[in-house]
């Protein structure tokens, strides 16, 4: 019979020297040795193991990807369509100072004519009257 | 995942590459023939002011304008045409609620008496929904005067649409006097009815064409002010101005272009409120183009 060491640092009575004894049931017999636990990762399919580490290198280049591409400024539309480029701002924000006489007619006159209101009211007809 | 890889090579590409995979020195792309005046180039050599000694005031830029529609006779007859338009508008609802009221009793007793009253109730709503029109389409037309020379012929082809059809309204009446058997007033109804699709798409081009105008006539009028600051000194402001003046100009362009959408054979396909709101945006940009020449005017202007 072949002899098994069973040592177990914990025991109060752990002797490095001593030879475990054979771990043997009630019926004399002796013990099946206990299975290890095979890692978690062995029992999923090794094409399946394949497309995840894939999965996970394409979603790291592409927050890399967003990353660059905010850095850069691009504008990336998931729609396909290319966004507007966003209207600068207005490159004149100070207010006006005092306008000279000679401009002050002719802007007010602008003014006035935007301002004019072009609307007719809204028209609410019946055309189907003898039907 | 492909979505992911698609993202990386986007972002791999160079910036500018991304929406022009042409290669090559990039031609400007050509611009549609506007269907819409567009504003008058202002002159891009522009009488450089020469240093002025200090002894003596420096010259200020002379502005001329063209004269303003301000005293257009057109404001005057609008404001007629509109209180004309509105006591029609007053009769028409009138008689068309006598004619509702004519029409249920009809349907309820169905008796010659009910039904000759309906007819009589009928045309006489006619009669005032015409005349209704007809002012409507007139006040439309004289709305177009106020800056028809901004866009004179294509103003001038919607104003003879308009009066066409008034004529035609006009005509509408004597053919509707005539009718005296309800069979007949139906069959008249139903040719009618086809024939407004093609009124309202005129009426509500010609309330678009007249805002268009009033939009480029003040956009002319900011070119020919600006005409005097364009020289190294003001140059990247007049730049700005001109940029924001053709952002307005698109939506011009748009606006119009809706009017030209083609319409169904069956029912009216509204295009109005969203050229309005096209308008609208034009008119937004065209303030702030004010604003930036009022402060273009107060600092190199003097």
């Amino acid at each position: 019979m072949e002899e098994k060491l069973i040592q177990t640092i914990d025991s109060e009575n752990f002797n490095p020297l001593k030879v475990a004894e054979p771990v043997v049931n009630e019926a004399g017999q002796e013990a099946p040795p206990q299975e290890t636990k095979k890692p978690f990762f062995r029992n999923i399919p090794p094409k399946l193991l394949i497309l995840l580490g894939l999965g996970i290198f394409i979603a790291v280049l592409a927050v890399v990807a967003l990353i660059v591409s905010s850095m850069r400024n691009i504008n990336i539309n998931l729609k396909g369509t290319p966004k507007p480029t966003p209207t600068p701002k207005s490159i004149l924000m100070e207010a006006p100072a005092d306008i000279p006489p000679a401009y002050q007619g002719p802007i007010n006159n602008l003014q006035e004519n935007l301002n004019r209101n072009l609307h007719v009211p809204q028209l609410d007809v019946d055309s189907a009257i003898g039907l | 995942m492909i979505l992911f890889l698609l993202l990386f090579l986007l972002s791999a590409l160079p910036a500018h590459a991304q929406y022009a995979p042409s290669l090559g020195p990039q031609s400007p792309t050509p611009e549609p023939p506007s269907p819409i005046p567009t504003i008058s180039q202002a002159p891009t050599s522009t009488p450089h002011l020469s240093p002025v000694p200090t002894t003596e005031q420096s010259p200020t830029p002379t502005v001329t304008l063209t004269p303003t529609p301000t005293t257009n006779p057109a404001f005057d007859l609008f404001e007629q045409q509109l209180n004309e338009y509105l006591a029609l508008r007053d009769t028409y609802a009138t008689q068309h609620a006598l004619y509702q009221a004519a029409k249920k009793v009809d349907s309820k007793y169905s008796t010659l008496d009910t039904r000759q009253k309906k007819l009589d109730a009928g045309k006489l709503t006619i009669f005032a929904r015409e005349k209704m029109l007809k002012s409507y389409l007139a006040l439309i037309r004289i709305n177009l005067d106020k800056y028809k020379n901004t866009n004179f012929d294509q103003t001038d082809k919607y104003q003879k649409d308009l009066e066409a059809i008034e004529k035609w309204l006009g005509d509408q009446i004597l053919v509707v006097q005539k009718i005296d058997e309800p069979q007949e007033l139906q069959k008249w109804a139903e040719s009618y009815r086809k024939e407004y699709l093609s009124i309202q798409t005129t009426m509500y081009t010609g309330m678009t064409l007249a805002e268009i105008n009033q939009n480029i006539y003040v956009l002319n009028q900011i070119k020919t002010i600006l005409v005097p600051f364009q020289n190294s000194e003001s140059q990247i402001y007049v730049d700005e101005v001109n940029r924001q003046a053709s952002i307005a100009q698109d939506n011009l362009n748009s606006a119009y272009n809706m009017t030209q959408k083609k319409q169904s054979t069956e029912r009216f396909i509204p295009f109005y409120p969203e050229a309005d709101s096209k308008i609208h945006s034009s008119k937004t940009t065209i303030s702030t183009m004010i604003n930036n020449l009022k402060f273009i005017v107060s600092r190199f202007g003097n």
